[in-house]
């Protein structure tokens, strides 16, 4: 059972656009205020072909070139490791495991939410949250300069989620937190 | 200078040039597969008009120019 209260999502796709294919999910539940309960992680990883030819969702050629450029590990992770699902089977397990969360975090509010929103109407299914209900971890960061460096893969949605969350304990523990709401 | 399996192309799409592998030609048909970095292989026909081997995916058209390659 999830009992933390908070859902760090973030996702990795191939355009920028608000319609942009989705190619993987992660989510981290986690408490925001409380470091020392274990995370729980959730690794989506979405059929490509799916995605552009089911439900036509955007490629940008300028971000597929992006993705050429990047280290080999985040590609693996990005197109080859498997099992791959389908998009909708995707969003309805994301939906399950942050179903419960007070506070979804993303790395940024105009990208993520926005292109998860769109997934969700792309399929016919309704988004798991209400759009009061996200939290912008880039903001909270961005009031400290001496935050520990990334660890793990660059790219690779589970890493950057679990780092998300974790910068986000550091950051609220360091302004001594006690409230969240 | 002609193609060959295995050799990285220039591929075309819309305004970006994205490097890929030539995964296999078929000489015959005229046709080139290519391993786009989101390792789906797009299969391309010559079109003669543009001088170049032609695909689209997703709405979007890619080409590769022999000439460029």
């Amino acid at each position: 059972m999830i009992s933390h209260t908070d859902a760090m999502v973030d996702i990795e796709t191939i355009a920028t656009s608000n319609n942009a294919a989705i190619i993987t999910i992660a989510a981290v539940r986690f408490d925001a205020l409380n470091a020392d309960k274990d995370m729980q992680e959730l690794e989506l990883l979405i059929d490509v072909d799916n995605v552009i030819d089911v439900w036509k969702l955007d490629v940008d050629p300028g971000t597929i070139d992006w993705w050429g450029r990047q280290s080999k590990e985040a590609q693996y992770a990005a197109f080859e490791k498997g099992p791959r699902i389908t998009l909708d089977k995707a969003l309805s397990k994301l939906a399950k495991f942050v179903g419960g969360a007070t506070r979804l975090w993303c790395q940024g509010m105009n990208f993520d939410p926005v292109i998860l929103d769109n997934a969700y109407r792309a399929v016919g299914q309704p988004s798991p949250w209400m759009y009061y209900n996200w939290r912008d971890s880039r903001t909270l960061m961005s009031f400290f300069k001496d935050l520990p460096k990334k660890s793990g893969t660059a790219h690779n949605a589970v890493d950057d989620a679990v780092w998300q969350a974790e910068m986000v304990q550091t950051c609220l523990k360091r302004l001594n937190v006690e409230y969240l709401r | 200078m002609s193609l060959r399996k295995g050799q990285k192309v220039t591929v075309k799409g819309g305004r970006k040039s994205i490097t890929c592998e030539l995964t296999d030609i078929d000489h015959r048909t005229n046709k080139i597969w290519i391993r786009l970095p989101t390792n789906q292989v797009l299969l391309m026909g010559w079109d003669a008009k543009q001088e170049a081997y032609t695909a689209s995916l997703a709405g979007l058209d890619f080409s590769v120019d022999p000439k460029d390659n």
